[in-house]
């Protein structure tokens, strides 16, 4: 009776079941649209996360070319209307030439 | 037919190639496995429509767990896919089993010259229809031992049991078949001819 069953098996392992049409192609779409995300940023990226996102590297830009602007296109005249304060200097005047700046720094 | 452990090593590096977006790692585990998954699908559902939904989820569930696969290549493709796969049907068989035996069935088909071809067909039905009367556990020790041809050690792995107990769900799934086959070891032609062709 063994003899049976082992015929048996051996009929199925050399028949075993084809694969339907498409399924294979199913398969594979799926595996195409389950890709993880990779964990591995490019360096970029990275940086530009560190930095806090788009909108701090915009404000950024922003601000470093007014301030490149400002550097050369501000003149003393409009440095006074402007910043009035700022713009004050300081005459101490004590007569002892290089040294001045020594009192000023204290 | 084991597997060895550079075989799950270099499944793994597949698996992360996948993870990384290579579709060509995907289309190789894609070519290995799933007519396998298929095929155990079929012979623990005899049910081919179930087996296909059941084949598509179990490689959605490896793509999904590619990320998070063992990187040290210690675990098993194959044994993961056989272990998802059996749990699979299992759990619709639960949902689904009528009392009778299932039906659809495919139907033989008609070409001229097809004699043998019928009487081959009638034994694979035969087998089927035997293991479908098999309790779950029995007919899935039975169909990875003695038609996917695995060793016991990687069925316990499988089933999440004893080596002794797959050797006990195989006998028992043995004797009941072979009590079911043998009332038609004639009309399925069956001889002692072709029991030894068999061997040979």
């Amino acid at each position: 009776m063994d003899d049976l069953l082992e015929s048996a098996f051996a009929d199925a392992r050399q028949a075993p079941p084809s694969l339907p049409d498409g399924l294979m192609a199913r398969v594979m779409a799926d595996a195409e649209a389950h890709v993880p995300v990779s964990e591995v940023q490019p360096l970029w990226r990275q940086v530009v996360g560190t930095l806090g996102g788009w909108p701090a590297i915009g404000g950024l830009a922003v601000t470093a070319c007014v301030g490149v602007w400002a550097g050369g296109a501000l003149t003393d005249d409009l440095m006074l209307t402007v910043f009035p304060t700022e713009a004050a200097t300081l005459d101490i005047g004590t007569g002892l030439g290089a040294f001045d700046l020594l009192l000023v720094d204290g | 037919m084991t597997q060895s452990t550079t075989d799950s090593a270099a499944e793994a590096a597949l698996l992360r190639a996948y993870a990384a977006g290579d579709g060509e790692a995907a289309r190789s585990l894609a070519a290995k496995y799933t007519p396998l998954v298929y095929a155990h699908a079929v012979r623990m559902l005899n049910d081919r429509a179930e087996a296909e939904d059941v084949t598509q989820e179990a490689m959605l569930r490896l793509w999904r767990q590619a990320p998070d696969w063992d990187a040290n290549g210690r675990a098993s493709v194959r044994t993961w896919l056989y272990r998802v796969t059996a749990n699979l049907c299992i759990d619709r068989l639960r949902k689904t089993r009528p009392d009778v035996l299932p039906e659809g069935l495919d139907v033989v088909d008609q070409m001229p010259g097809a004699e043998e071809r019928l009487q081959t067909e009638a034994r694979r039905l035969a087998l089927e229809e035997a293991l479908m009367q098999l309790p779950d556990r029995q007919r899935q020790a039975v169909v990875l031992r003695h038609i996917e041809g695995l060793g016991n050690t990687e069925i316990a792995q499988i089933m999440d049991i004893g080596p002794r107990a797959v050797e006990s769900l195989t006998a028992r799934g043995k004797r009941t078949l072979t009590a079911l086959l043998s009332g038609q070891r004639t009309g399925l032609g069956y001889t002692d001819d072709t029991i030894e062709t068999s061997y040979g």
